[in-house]
This record gives C-alpha cells, structure tokens and sequence, in this order.
C-alpha cells in the first residue's frame, strides 16, 4: 500500500505537507533551497513590507525550557529591494515559493501585493499578525472581523489568480469569527497561528529580556494553542488552514492535520531539529500512517472532529 | 540549551586601555575555548557578541571599544553596574602539538588571540605574536602578553612604537627573512589573503584582524 504525503493547498500542490513557516531561514535563494534539500515540501519568504525595516535592537530571540521567544520586529529590505532577490529564489527552487508580507495600511498592503504579484508566488500570505510591531505598525489587522475584512478584500482586488492566504493570531476573542471574516473576503486559504505574544523577565536585570519587551512565543509551548486555533477555524471555514505553531515532529503535525489542517508550518522546530526537521518530520508522518492504515493526508485531515 | 539564558553578573573592574577602549572585568567561571564569543546585554541598548578574555579560573573579561550607541552606552557604565551574558558561542582556534606559532593582530583584535596566547605558552610552543595598533596607546595587553613570555613584534601606523606600518607588512618582512616558517591557513576570519599566499615552513599562523567588528559579521 503506498501512503501519499503530498498535499493541495488552494490548487497549490505541495509533494509533502511540511512548508517552512515565516521569519525563519527566508532570506535568501540559498538558504531557501537548503530547506527544499532537506525535504520541505513549500517555503514562505521572511515578511517583506511597504520598505526597509531594519528592526529592533537585540536580545531579539530568547530561548526559554519550554519554546523560543522573538521581537525580530519584522526587520526587510522592504518590497523594492527584493525583487531581484525573490527572483533569484524562484530560479532555483523547484517547491513553491509562497510570498509572505506585511504593511502599515491598507493602501500599502495593495502597492506591496501588487508588486509581489507580478513575480507569480505561488501563494500570497497576508502577514496580519505580528505581534511585535503594535507601536508603529498600528494594531494587528487580524484582532479585527472589519480589518481583516478590509485589507483582504482589496488586496484580494490585485493579486489576480495567485492564492491569498491569511495569518491569522490566536491573541482573540474568538478566532473562527475573523477566520470566517477572512474567507468572505476572498481569501483562499489560512494560515494559523502567529507566535503567541508574551513576556519573559530577567529577574536579576529586573527587566524584560526582549528589547521590544513584548515578543511572540514559539515551539513547544504554543502547539495546543495552535492545534486549538485550526480546530475552531476548521468548523467554521471551507478553505485550507496552514497549521503553524511548535511542530517539531510527525506527530505534532498529524495533530494539526487531525484538527484540520491541509498541511503544516515549521519554524523554530528547525532550531530544535536541525535543518532536516522537514525529511524528519515527513519520514514520521509517512510512518504513522503505514501503521494507522491512513493512504493519504487528506483521510486524516479533520478526523479528530469526528470523535 | 542551558547557555540561553541570561546571566546577570555586575561590572567588577573597569580597566581603561586607552582614549577609545576599556576592558571590563567579572567574577564568575565561564568556561571558553580561545577565539569563542559571549553575548552581551546591555540593557536597555543591545545585545553585541565580544571576543572572551580571561587571565585565570573564576574571572573573564570584554574589551570593548566605543564604536556605536550600545558600545558607547557600555562604555558609560561603572563598577557594580550590571550586564546580561550568553555563551559562551561560535568556533574556537586550534593549535600544534609543538613548534612556533605566528599570530597576528591589530588594534583590539588581539582580544580574541589573548587565550590563545596564552594556551600556546602554556603547551611551551615558540609564540610570536605580531601587534598592530594604530598608536602606541592602542597596543593592547602590552604587560600581560610580555608575562606569558610570547615573542612580541609591535607596530603602529605612526611609528611611535615598534614598526612604522602595518603588522601585516612587518609579518611578511620578518617571515621571509626566516624561510622556516609554514602558513598553515587557521579556519577562522579574515579576508586578508596577502598574509596567506607565503610559502614559509615550520610554523602555524593565525591571524587576526584589524577590526574586532568584522569577526562577528
């Protein structure tokens, strides 16, 4: 019986599910396809916004016993400066390249697409969730059913037939109303969750370690969260959900999956496993499924809402 | 990973080398290997990557110079003042089991050559270290270096010490009048590709660079 790994998202095919998440490695063509070399099934570009960003001052990333702590603070060489390089990335990557980024405004969000859009990413991902930018970004578009609504809806206006997909933060009320918000706005597909903001203390330096003091929690700490965030969109919307949020192993993923998700975001799981954590991951799905009986993603998809 | 997470230790000491650089001194044990780095927090500024420096067990030092707005910020700090420390990080150095050993640095680079040095004196290896600075105020670590007893060739861009010129140039000179010694590439930094195209023998040389910076870039 041969198992099948490979995923759609949105009419996008990806060979296996695992995709690597936002603001880790996607920077660069090489290190781009250094994640395809080590399995990954589909890669999201570091946000690129309206301009430059140079980001706050570091400690940036702190590592605590139970995840990894970040306010990087969406630092990119902004939409101009990255052409080239996205090209660059597309010439030598054979797995889709989706196209994450950001803006202040709306109008911005539409100028940003609009130039990303004539580069034919595979997808379009709305970055609408960064949880460390609130001073000058303004307040995350995806804390609002209106915004969320507003922004996708125009953007939606100029990317043509390329995918847009929204990242949404699971810091609300209730994540399926902006979900839904999302899809009648024409989104095509979702990606959930954004790192969860928290704050961790120096207790000696009597401070938060992070400069920016607020920053978004990943790894481990996060999954239930994150699987919580898919299950409730999964109920309420009809497009594909993107499960992000402390995937380290197959397991974690089929949990994702299990919740709904079409396939799955890896981000600081390649701090936790090394830049192979996507064959890793693969190769433990692969095996689960050969034991479960399961000959394709898409038979175990949602299955845990049926229990 | 245990060396994530901050430790806060307060300034112990503050040594002003010259005009632009000062040496900061801790009490605590930080097991290094020569060449390796420490993450320092600066609260409220930055967190910057220095070249560690310590002289004996139970003491580790930074020698910093007041380049940019979190060294400056450091540079203002007193004794008692507290900084957060990860690390140690990155690769270290290796030496030869026996024979001479070449160094080369300039300005604050000798930083992360210090624990080399002295490794080297205490294997018994034949250490010459080639010093640059761009005045003889900015020679670092003059006194220590001459206790470890390594072999010291000094030079200054204005010849108020030693060699009027580069390290480099006074290497290349002193090398090539001794055709003994071998080049053999260290994996660490620099670009500097003059110093690694001669043909010496017998030696290992490891270099440093001008600009401390350029290390962790």
């Amino acid at each position: 019986m041969s198992t099948d790994l490979s995923t759609n998202l949105a009419g996008i095919k990806l060979k296996n599910p695992t995709i690597l998440a936002s603001g880790i490695m996607g920077v660069s063509a090489a290190s781009l396809k250094f994640c395809e070399e080590n399995g990954a099934g589909a890669v999201t570009l570091k946000s690129i916004g309206h301009n430059e960003r140079i980001g706050h001052h570091n400690p940036t990333v702190y590592v605590w016993e139970n995840g990894t702590h970040n306010a990087v603070g969406l630092s990119n060489p902004g939409i101009d400066g990255s052409i080239d390089k996205i090209k660059q990335m597309q010439s030598q990557l054979s797995i889709p390249l989706i196209g994450s980024m950001f803006a202040d405004t709306i109008d911005n969000f539409v100028m940003v697409a609009k130039k990303m859009s004539v580069l034919k990413p595979a997808i379009i991902e709305l970055n609408l969730s960064c949880p460390n930018t609130a001073d000058d970004l303004g307040r995350m578009y995806a804390s609002d059913i209106k915004m969320t609504y507003d922004v996708i809806s125009a953007v939606k206006k100029v990317v043509g037939k390329i995918p847009l997909f929204a990242k949404l933060t699971a810091d609300v009320t209730d994540i399926a109303e902006i979900g839904k918000s999302a899809e009648n706005a024409g989104a095509d597909g979702l990606t959930a969750i954004n790192t969860v903001s928290g704050i961790n203390i120096d207790i000696k330096l009597k401070r938060p370690i992070l400069t920016n003091k607020v920053g978004g929690l990943s790894g481990p700490a996060i999954r239930p969260i994150g699987v919580r965030a898919v299950w409730n969109l999964y109920k309420a919307v009809k497009i594909p959900i993107i499960g992000t949020g402390g995937i380290n192993t197959g397991e974690d993923a089929i949990e994702y999956i299990m919740a709904g998700a079409s396939a799955v975001g890896i981000g600081s799981g390649v701090y936790y496993r090394g830049i192979d954590v996507f064959k890793k991951v693969t190769a433990e799905m692969e095996d689960f499924m050969r034991e479960e009986g399961y000959k394709s993603v898409e038979e175990m998809r949602g299955v845990a809402h049926k229990a | 990973m245990n060396n994530e997470k901050p430790i806060a230790l307060p300034i112990k000491k503050i040594l002003i080398e010259n005009e632009r650089v000062k040496t900061f001194i801790f009490e605590h044990d930080m097991p290094f290997e020569p060449g390796q780095f420490v993450l320092t927090w600066i609260p409220g500024f930055d967190e910057k990557p220095f070249g560690l420096v310590s002289r004996k067990k139970g003491e580790f030092m930074i020698t910093v110079a007041a380049v940019g707005h979190a060294t400056k910020a450091l540079h203002m700090m007193e004794v008692g003042d507290m900084l957060g420390f990860r690390g140690p990080f990155g690769s270290a150095f290796s030496l030869p089991k026996s024979g001479s050993v070449a160094m080369v640095a300039g300005g604050y680079g000798m930083a992360s050559l210090f624990n080399l040095a002295k490794q080297a004196r205490e294997k018994k290896l034949d250490v010459h270290v080639f010093l640059g600075a761009r005045t003889k105020q900015e020679l670092l670590y003059l006194d220590w270096m001459r206790e470890l007893g390594v072999k010291l060739h000094l030079s200054t861009d204005d010849g108020s010490e030693g060699y009027k010129g580069f390290n480099v140039e006074l290497f290349k000179e002193r090398v090539e009048n001794k055709p003994k010694i071998r080049n053999t590439k260290s994996e660490t930094n620099s670009n500097d590709q003059d110093v690694s195209s001669f043909d010496i023998r017998n030696s290992i040389l490891i270099r440093s660079i001008l600009w401390g910076r350029k290390l962790w870039r």
